[in-house]
């Protein structure tokens, strides 16, 4: 926890760095099938995502193609 | 405390480049390689209940990102920024914590692993330690842990964080201060000088 503090620390800030450090050694576990569930759910959100944005791309170039061609009829009259 | 990300950050990057080119194979090698330091980050932020559905939010939402993710810069950084962001979406949907009922003791149930009378103590005084961390406003408990817990430097922090350098450094000055005065007015005993 080195820190370029110009000025010196406090008693309390001492305390509170040594308090902080014990929480620092202690880490929190995750689930050992972490990775392998988040790798799930991402293959799972690709499978749905990648055809919806197909979906939506198709449905954008229909509609300004239909826009394009009313636009221009009525530009014609 | 934080592992400097230069040595990894070529394989990192190979990692990205894999995934984007559909590997998912490579996208669990990343997911490996950081979910220590984004459980952590995320139970620090957001608590420990919540930490595992922080950190799947935040490597899932890195997974739809990557594209965006430059080779240049520090996959840890940018990770961090997200869960980051993540952690603190989740506590903004949250309904606000009580400051003072968490003092009550922990679950006799959960804490029935027979340890050591002195490891037992350790254990419900860092819990308690974590939960003082979380009467913080999420911006100085984000720097705090950053900085203090995790000890990532003031530019990585301001980097994920998005704010200036200076921001950082006010925020982590007040961060410190606050702590050290709810610890104070604290009943249990956090042996603090005056």
């Amino acid at each position: 926890m080195s820190d370029d503090r110009s000025e010196p620390i406090t008693p309390a800030e001492q305390r509170l760095e040594e308090l902080l450090a014990q929480l620092a050694a202690e880490h929190p576990t995750s689930d050992p099938a972490f990775a392998a569930t988040v790798v799930q759910r991402a293959r799972f959100q690709r499978a749905i995502v990648t055809p919806l944005r197909t979906v939506g791309t198709l449905v954008l170039s229909v509609g300004e193609s239909v826009w394009l061609i009313f636009g221009l009829r009525r530009g014609d009259r | 405390m934080s592992g400097d990300t230069a040595s990894t950050a070529p394989a990192d990057a190979a990692y990205v480049q894999a995934t984007l080119r559909g590997d998912l194979r490579a996208f669990e090698a990343l997911v490996e390689r950081h979910r220590d330091v984004v459980v952590r980050v995320a139970a620090r932020i957001a608590g420990r209940d919540e930490a595992e559905d922080v950190s799947q939010d935040a490597f899932l939402r890195a997974f739809h990102r990557l594209g965006r993710y430059r080779a240049d810069a520090s996959f840890r950084a940018w990770l961090l920024q997200i869960t980051h962001n993540a952690a603190v979406d989740h506590i903004s949907r949250r309904r606000p914590e009580p400051v003072e009922t968490p003092e009550a003791p922990e679950d006799p149930e959960r804490t029935v692993a027979r340890l050591p009378a002195e490891r037992l103590e350790s254990r419900e005084r860092l819990a308690r330690l974590e939960r003082k961390l979380r009467g913080l406003s999420p911006d100085a408990r984000v720097v705090l842990v950053l900085r203090d817990i995790e000890g990532l430097s003031y530019e990585e922090i301001a980097d994920i964080t998005q704010a200036p350098l200076g921001t950082v450094k006010v925020r982590l000055f007040r961060a410190r201060r606050d702590l050290i005065e709810m610890l104070r007015r604290n009943t249990y005993d956090w042996e603090l000088p005056e």
